[in-house]
């Protein structure tokens, strides 16, 4: 089923009716280097992952409290397996009704495109790194508030990456 | 000037071990109640020491693989231990009485220890399920060749075009250098007690 997610949709879980995009790599950078002046949080994670998907609403209300304040999105990228890695992701997503951005990663090596991120990360999930700087959490988040003080780390990284 | 240092805002550091360094020894428990150590396997050529759990997808996934491996390169001087680093009160299906079903319905060929106190887990600096550690059995003991996956295709056994894990074992055992010594995999994280 598709719907559309611009001016038709009312409200954000109709968005949702739409499955998650699938992207490569390349996509993936594209996408996210478009605009520098947006600080652009990608958490990779999976279904099958117990901590991932008990951060996902952590995540969510971090960003409801601080997209007011920054311009932060938080995307949400799937690592589950093909074929219906996308569709299972969504599933998931629209049953904890969890609205953030997402897109389903088209790869089946790791090696391809891990070190394009973070040579450092050996590819453990839940994992979450802010683009184009250099701040990352390499466990699980256990609360709202450690979420926040991670976006305002790697935004306040962000902005001295954009003096410079 | 570009910042090099990285910020890591509350994770687990570990440390552990890098291709090259002297393999740290252990003594577990295996899933038969005997202890089992890395100096019992002296004569061998090497070992392939593969950190794994009964319940994340991606082990499962590498299950049938790992026995294959096992009955390739044990002949040929490489067998397989697979050690359990989960803490079973964060995953219950990975506890002890877990593992020694999960070893007689599949029938494993090698060890399968369990990590209770995650000692060595920590001392390789194994993060994940499944996450391989090739040992090289040298003069002065054991040292680590290999760090990394199996292959490069967790989902497809049959779309596998690169065995990094088999390459490097071949590599050793034709004397040569390992061709590729790191590889990254996704997999699940060890459930370490915080």
């Amino acid at each position: 089923m598709r719907l559309y997610c611009g001016w038709l949709a009312v409200h954000a879980t109709l968005c949702l009716a739409q499955p998650i995009p699938s992207y490569y790599w390349t996509e993936v950078e594209s996408r996210f280097s478009r605009r520098p002046d947006t600080l652009y949080v990608l958490n990779f994670w999976s279904t099958w992952c117990r901590p991932c998907v008990t951060e996902l609403p952590l995540l969510q209300a971090a960003y409801e409290t601080l997209r007011v304040q920054l311009p932060v999105q938080i995307w949400l990228i799937s690592l589950d397996f093909p074929p219906d890695g996308a569709q299972k992701a969504y599933q998931l997503l629209k049953q904890k009704r969890i609205h953030l951005p997402a897109l389903w990663l088209n790869e089946s090596d790791p090696n391809r495109w891990i070190p394009r991120i973070d040579p450092t990360w050996d590819g453990a999930i839940p994992y979450t790194k802010a683009w184009n700087v250099p701040v990352k959490h390499t466990a699980d988040f256990s609360s709202v508030e450690e979420v926040m003080a991670f976006v305002k780390a790697a935004y306040d990284a962000l902005k001295r990456t954009d003096r410079r | 000037m570009m910042r090099l240092s990285v910020l890591i805002v509350g994770s687990l550091v570990l440390s552990g071990v890098k291709v090259g360094d002297k393999a740290p020894d252990f003594s577990l428990k295996n899933v038969d109640g005997k202890i089992v150590s890395l100096s019992d396997y002296a004569k061998e050529k090497g070992v392939i020491v593969i950190f794994t759990c009964n319940h994340c997808p991606y082990a499962k996934l590498y299950e049938e693989r790992i026995i294959a491996l096992h009955k390739e390169f044990a002949p040929k001087g490489f067998p397989v231990v697979a050690i359990n680093p989960n803490a079973p009160e964060i995953v219950p299906e990975d506890s002890y009485e877990n593992m020694q079903k999960r070893a007689k319905e599949k029938n494993y060929p090698f060890p399968y220890l369990f990590d209770e106190k995650q000692e060595v887990a920590r001392a390789y600096g194994a993060t994940k399920t499944p996450h391989v550690f090739l040992l090289q059995n040298q003069e002065n003991g054991f040292s680590v060749a290999y760090i990394g996956a199996i292959d490069d295709n967790p989902n497809d056994p049959k779309k596998v075009q690169k065995r990094y894990l088999a390459e490097a074992i071949e590599a050793l055992i034709a004397g040569k250098p390992v061709p590729v010594s790191e590889t990254k995999a996704i997999g699940c994280s060890v459930k370490y007690r915080k």
